[in-house]
C-alpha cells in the first residue's frame, strides 16, 4: 500500500494525474480542499527544482528572463525529473531540452550556452588532482614524443559551438569585466573549461588547439592529436601547444609507454 | 521488528546554538571565526567529488564541530533505500566525522524519481515497520546513530492510524535513533491542522531528543482558508511564536544543540550569528533552571 500511495502522490505532484482524484481517495478533508493542500508539495517541488536549475544555468536564465526560464524548467522537471537525491547530478539533459523547445527556437545559441554552463558545473565539482609537472615531459626524447599519451585533468571540459557562446557567457556572467556587446557574427567558439585548483576558468582556443586537446583527452597519442590538429590548421605548432597545455594545467598524468634511457 | 541497536554517538556537541554553512559564507567564517557552537551542512551539497565545496568544508571541520543533515536519503520510500546515495553519505561521514548525523521522517523518491521535497507518510504500523527498517539499515551502514526530524505537514492521510508523535516515539524505541525536534515544523504543522503545538511537545518522549531546529517560515494567504497556511521555507528570521514554543520545548526536554536554519533569502553572516546568540541566551537560561 505505501508504494501505491507514493506512486500516485508522485504523479499528482508532477501533474501527471488529477490531484483531486488522489486527494479524494487518500487525504482528510477538514473543510479546506485537500487537493489544494497537495498543491503545496507541487509548488515546493517545482519551485525548488527550478531554483536548483537556475543556480546551475544563471546565464541561460539571464538571457531568457525569469518567466521563460521558469516555463522551460517546469517542462524539463515534469518530463525529466531528477533520478537521485543528489541534486548536483541534476541538469545534464537541460541543454538538449532547450534545443528541442520550440518556444526557444528564436535563440539558436541557447542550448550551447547551457552546455557550457553544465560543463562549468561539472568542472566545479570534479575530483581534485594535481596538474602534470612539465619536468616529466622534459625528459622524453623528441622522437618518442608522438607515441606518448596524456591524461586530462578530471575538471577539464571541452565545448565547441557554431555561435560565440564563450563571449555570450562572459558578457552575461560578469558584465563588468566584459562590457562589449556580443555579435552573433563573431563566429564559432572553441572553449576549454578547467580548474587546476579551485577556481573554474574559461579559455578561448583556436580550432586546431581545441581539436588537439579533444583528441588527447580521448586517449589519442600526441602524434595522433597533432595530425588531427594539422588537418584543421597546417601551421599548428606542437611544442607551443603542449607548453600552453602544461602551463594552464590541462593534464593530470602521462603514459610514457615504457621507460626511457637518457 | 528491527535488527540493530543504536551505534554509539561520536564526540557530542554542547547544548549551544549553531548555524548552517553556505558556500558564500565560507571565507567570512574562516576570516571572522564567529562564536557559534557548530556548523550544519546539507549532506547532499557535498556529494560532488572535489573542488571548492570540499576545500571549504575541510577547513571549517578543522575549526568547528559539524552536523550533517541529509535531505535526499528518502527513508520513507516504499522502494527501499538508494544504495549509491547511502554509500556517498557514508563516505562523507567517514571523511568529516560529524558530531551529529540527521535525516527526515519523510520520503522523496518513488519509482526512481526524486521529488525535491520532504513528502509526508501515512502513519500506520506498516509504514512504521518500513521506515524503521530503513533507519536501521542506514545506521548499520553509517555506523552511527541517526537523528530523525519531525516534518512540517500540510495534509493528512485517511490511512493514518497513529498520531505523528506516537509514530516518532515508536520509531525511536524500535531503532535507537534520536529525534531532531524541529520546533518551527511543530508550529507550522499545528497551524496548518489547527491543533495546539504544545500538545505535540507533551506527547513526545524526552530521552530521544538530540537536537533542536529553529527557522523562519512563510505565512501564505489562501482563498477559502481564512487562517491561511504556514509554509516552511527557511527564508526569514525565527518568528516570536516559534521562540515561545522553543522556550516550552527547553523546559520539557532540557537544553540540546540547536540549529538556526536559513536556506532561502539568506541573511548576512552577522544577522545569522545574531539569531544563534538569541538561541544561546535561552539555552543558557534553561541550563541554569535545570541546575
Amino acid at each position: 500500500m505505501p508504494r501505491d500511495i507514493q506512486t500516485a502522490f508522485r504523479d499528482a505532484v508532477l501533474g501527471r494525474v488529477d490531484p483531486a482524484a488522489f486527494a479524494a481517495a487518500h487525504l482528510v478533508d477538514d473543510g479546506f480542499d485537500p487537493a489544494r493542500r497537495l498543491q503545496v508539495h507541487r509548488n515546493n517541488t517545482l519551485i525548488t527544482l527550478t531554483e536548483a536549475l537556475g543556480a546551475v544555468f544563471p546565464v541561460v536564465r539571464r538571457l531568457v528572463g525569469d518567466d521563460f526560464f521558469a516555463f522551460a524548467a517546469r517542462r524539463f522537471i515534469e518530463g525529466r525529473p531528477p533520478a537521485s537525491g543528489t541534486l548536483i547530478d541534476y541538469g545534464a539533459g537541460f541543454a538538449a531540452h532547450l534545443a528541442g523547445l520550440d518556444a526557444a527556437a528564436g535563440l539558436p545559441y541557447l542550448a550551447d550556452v547551457a552546455r557550457l554552463e553544465w560543463a562549468w558545473h561539472e568542472s566545479f565539482h570534479a575530483a581534485d588532482a594535481s596538474p602534470l609537472d612539465p619536468a616529466r615531459l622534459a625528459k622524453v626524447p623528441q622522437d618518442r614524443l608522438p607515441s606518448i599519451r596524456l591524461v586530462a585533468h578530471p575538471a577539464v571540459r571541452l565545448i565547441d559551438s557554431a555561435w560565440p557562446v564563450g563571449r555570450i557567457w562572459t558578457a552575461n556572467a560578469d558584465p563588468a569585466r566584459d562590457p562589449d556587446p556580443v555579435s552573433l557574427d563573431e563566429g564559432p567558439n572553441y572553449l576549454l573549461v578547467l580548474r587546476p585548483l579551485y577556481d573554474v576558468r574559461l579559455r578561448f582556443l583556436t580550432h586546431a588547439e581545441w581539436v588537439f586537446i579533444v583528441n588527447l583527452s580521448r586517449q589519442a597519442s600526441v602524434g595522433g592529436a597533432w595530425s588531427a590538429a594539422i588537418d584543421v590548421d597546417s601551421t599548428f605548432e606542437l611544442s607551443q601547444a603542449l607548453r600552453d597545455c602544461l602551463t594552464s594545467g590541462v593534464f593530470h598524468g602521462v603514459d610514457l609507454g615504457g621507460p626511457f634511457t637518457e | 521488528m528491527v535488527r540493530s541497536s543504536s551505534p554509539p554517538p561520536r564526540a557530542s556537541l554542547p547544548p549551544r546554538a549553531g548555524i548552517g554553512l553556505k558556500g558564500e559564507h565560507c571565507q567570512d567564517v574562516l576570516d571572522g571565526r564567529p562564536d557559534v557552537a557548530f556548523f550544519e551542512i546539507h549532506t547532499e551539497n557535498y556529494m560532488g567529488d572535489g573542488g571548492a565545496p570540499h576545500r571549504c568544508l575541510a577547513e571549517i571541520a578543522g575549526l568547528y564541530p559539524l552536523s550533517m543533515h541529509g535531505v535526499g536519503l528518502s527513508l520513507g520510500s516504499a522502494d527501499g533505500l538508494d544504495a549509491r546515495h547511502l554509500d556517498r553519505k557514508a563516505a562523507l561521514v567517514e571523511a568529516y566525522r560529524p558530531a551529529l548525523v540527521s535525516e527526515h521522517l519523510s520520503w522523496s523518491v518513488a519509482g526512481g524519481v526524486y521529488l525535491n521535497d520532504l513528502l509526508p507518510l501515512p502513519y500506520t504500523t506498516e509504514t512504521l515497520a518500513l521506515i524503521a527498517d530503513h533507519v536501521a539499515q542506514a545506521q548499520d551502514r553509517l555506523g552511527r546513530r541517526l537523528l530523525i526530524e519531525n516534518p512540517s505537514t500540510y495534509l493528512r492521510f485517511r490511512e493514518s492510524t497513529l498520531p505523528e508523535t506516537e509514530f516518532l516515539n515508536r520509531l525511536c524505541a524500535a531503532t535507537g535513533c534520536g529525534l531532531l525536534l524541529d520546533v518551527n515544523n511543530v508550529y507550522v504543522s499545528a497551524w496548518n491542522h489547527a491543533f495546539d503545538p504544545r500538545d505535540y511537545l507533551y506527547a513526545l518522549r524526552h530521552a530521544p531528543v538530540g537536537e533542536f531546529h529553529l527557522a523562519g517560515h512563510h505565512h501564505a494567504a489562501v482563498d477559502g482558508l481564512q487562517r491561511g497556511l504556514r509554509i516552511d521555507d527557511h527564508g526569514s528570521a525565527v518568528c516570536p511564536e516559534v521562540w515561545d514554543l522553543f522556550v516550552t520545548a527547553l523546559a520539557l526536554f532540557g537544553p540540546r544543540p540547536t540549529l538556526i536554519e536559513w536556506d532561502s533569502d539568506l541573511p548576512g553572516l552577522a544577522t545569522w550569528v545574531g539569531e544563534a546568540a538569541k538561541a544561546d541566551a535561552l539555552l543558557a537560561e534553561a541550563a541554569a533552571d535545570a541546575a
